[in-house]
């Protein structure tokens, strides 16, 4: 099996390793408490492209934001470029499932917004804010508000701002959900270019199986909850992907492979083509 | 006392519109206006009430006009009051919830106290001010401050605490500092609710002025509501009811145009 990470750009260093080791996380309330995550070991190498699998509820969330730093484990540790996280890493870009855009910020403003907290040159980032959004296809609603758009425009004005520092640690939460399945295809290809090109570590959360191995080093696959890892699968194909690998006897047995993991948990019955229930491939 | 329900301010139902005219902001008011106005008038007439009573509009319309100066002059009194008091109170209100809010502990300290400040009526502790502080134009200010500030501070609170978990995940997650949270987030999230509350404060900022004007003073159209009802000059006591319902429906709306400036991505 070949090392994860090892498809990944340019070993300058820059990107972050994460560590994971004996992470649980309880949810405890008054009445009830919920193990969200359970005894989750892994290791992601910097530069790595991970995608996290799994049935919904399973703590996908949840381990994004332990990563971030936003929340913390109820026992195990979690290091990000070798020192433990007890805070968000100053180099993080985050998007979150929902697009949470500020209503009273114009669309090229929201994106600025991470200039204006990292106090970054505004000019500057201004460029490279309407870049980003011409490459997501948004140029014309520069200055409108999030109100005008449709979801799937504002889920791509969030990853815009996500994407406007250059992070090396990226967690994506879904980032795709809401787009329909062109717009879906042309970003996952621009996200593993920009992935490729950049020294950046992502994790990326999704529940389309095609578009975790057409983008990932890497996927893992989480139970049910309480979440741990039930198979971690290294996707060995050469980049630069196109489209057009998705047509080729090795992605399918990717695929294959994934889906036989979900028929085992037990959530995957019929015994359909795996492609089939997401609509990214025909 | 004030909801979040209504920041925006626009609460009217979607116009029917069966002719342009009749969907004209302003017009169904103005129908009503009107009407009321003429049935008064008519009623009056008819069951010949005595002008001490119940002046006609048309009486009141005279009397206005014969007495304008002392009106306009009065009016500038309880202008200047509401406007001071209601100053504060958006000052005051929002530094408060402010402090209330970054302190969730002063927050709960200082919280049954506002209350019970508010639940305390007015007219009970106005003569308190003017032992402390003497009859005029100060005391009707304070007064009007007290009882605006009130909408202003729950407002707020609510607002700064309006956002969600997620926008205070997205903002830690850039490295946002406290002040960072605020200015980027809690504050223009609480926007339309002070403007809200700040509606409310200057309705509470008029009725202040008014009771302190009732309490001690020798100018306003508190006093002169007080001086004409005396003298059973009805006509010109309601003259200044006029006046005073006027200046209250322009300031009102004054600061929800202001809100609708303040507030453009709405
Ligand atoms: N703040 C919270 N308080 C209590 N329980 C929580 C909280 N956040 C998550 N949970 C619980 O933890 C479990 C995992 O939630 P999480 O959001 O991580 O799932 P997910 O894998 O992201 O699901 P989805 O694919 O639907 O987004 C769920 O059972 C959820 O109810
Ligand atoms: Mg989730």
């Amino acid at each position: 099996m070949a090392a994860p990470g090892q498809a990944a750009a340019p070993a300058s260093g820059r990107a972050a390793r994460i560590g994971i080791s004996g992470v649980e996380r309880v949810y405890a309330s008054t009445r009830s408490s919920v193990t969200a995550l359970h005894d989750l070991t892994t290791e992601v190498p910097g530069g790595q492209f991970l995608s996290l699998l799994g049935p919904s509820g399973c703590g996908k969330s949840t381990l994004l934001r332990l990563i971030a730093g936003l929340e913390h484990p109820t026992s195990g540790t979690i290091e990000v470029g070798g020192t433990t996280v007890t805070a968000p890493h100053p180099d993080l870009g985050m998007v979150f499932q929902e697009d949470l855009l500020m209503p009273w910020r114009t669309v090229i403003d929201n994106i600025l917004l991470q200039a204006d907290v990292r106090r970054a040159d505004r000019k500057a980032m201004r460029d490279r804010a309407r870049e980003l959004l011409a490459q997501v296809g948004l140029e014309a609603c520069e200055n409108k508000y999030p109100r005008e758009l449709s979801g799937g425009m504002r889920q791509r004005v969030g990853i815009c701002r996500a994407i406007l520092h250059d992070p090396r640690l990226l967690l994506m939460d879904e980032p795709f959900a809401a787009l329909d399945a062109m717009t879906r295809d042309q970003m996952a290809v621009d996200l593993a270019d920009m992935a490729a090109q950049r020294d950046t570590t992502v994790v990326f959360v999704t529940h389309s199986i095609s578009e975790a191995v057409f983008l990932s080093d890497r996927i893992l696959v989480m139970s049910p909850r309480p979440g741990r890892v039930v198979a971690d699968i290294t996707v060995d194909l050469p980049r630069p992907r196109g489209l057009h690998v998705r047509e080729t006897p090795r992605f399918a047995d990717y695929v294959g492979q994934v889906t036989e993991v979900f028929e085992d948990l037990g959530i995957l019955r019929d015994r359909r083509p795996a492609g089939h229930h997401e609509g990214t491939q025909r | 006392m004030s909801h979040s329900t209504a920041p925006t301010g626009r609460a009217t139902a979607p116009r029917t519109g069966l002719r342009r005219l009749a969907g004209a902001p302003g017009f169904a008011p103005l129908v009503m206006l009107v009407g009321l106005v003429a049935v008064w008038q008519v009623c009056v007439r008819v069951l010949d009430v005595p002008f001490y009573l119940l002046p006609a509009p048309s009486d009141i319309w005279t009397a206005g006009v014969d007495n304008w100066g002392l009106l306009w002059s009065n009016a500038l009194v309880t202008l200047a009051e509401t406007l001071v008091g209601f100053a504060l109170s958006a000052v005051v209100g929002v530094l408060l919830a402010v402090v209330m809010v970054a302190w969730p502990l002063a927050g709960r300290a200082l919280y049954p106290v506002l209350v019970a400040s508010q639940v305390i009526p007015k007219v009970a502790i106005a003569p308190l001010f003017v032992v402390w502080i003497g009859t005029g134009v100060t005391t009707s200010s304070l007064i009007a401050f007290v009882m605006a500030f009130f909408p202003v501070v729950v407002n707020a609170t609510q607002g700064l605490n309006s956002v969600s978990e997620g926008s205070l995940h997205l903002m830690r997650s850039m490295g946002a500092s406290q002040w960072q949270v605020f200015r980027y987030l809690r504050l223009p999230s609480a926007l339309p609710f002070i403007i809200t509350g700040l509606q409310l404060a200057i309705a509470f900022a008029i009725v202040g002025a008014i009771v302190g004007e009732f309490v001690g003073s020798d100018s306003g159209l508190g006093y002169l509501l007080i001086v004409t009802q005396g003298n059973l000059m009805t006509d010109t006591l309601f003259a200044a009811l006029v006046v005073l319902t006027a200046m209250g429906l322009l300031l009102y709306y004054g600061v929800e145009l202001l809100g609708r400036l303040v507030i453009r991505w709405k």
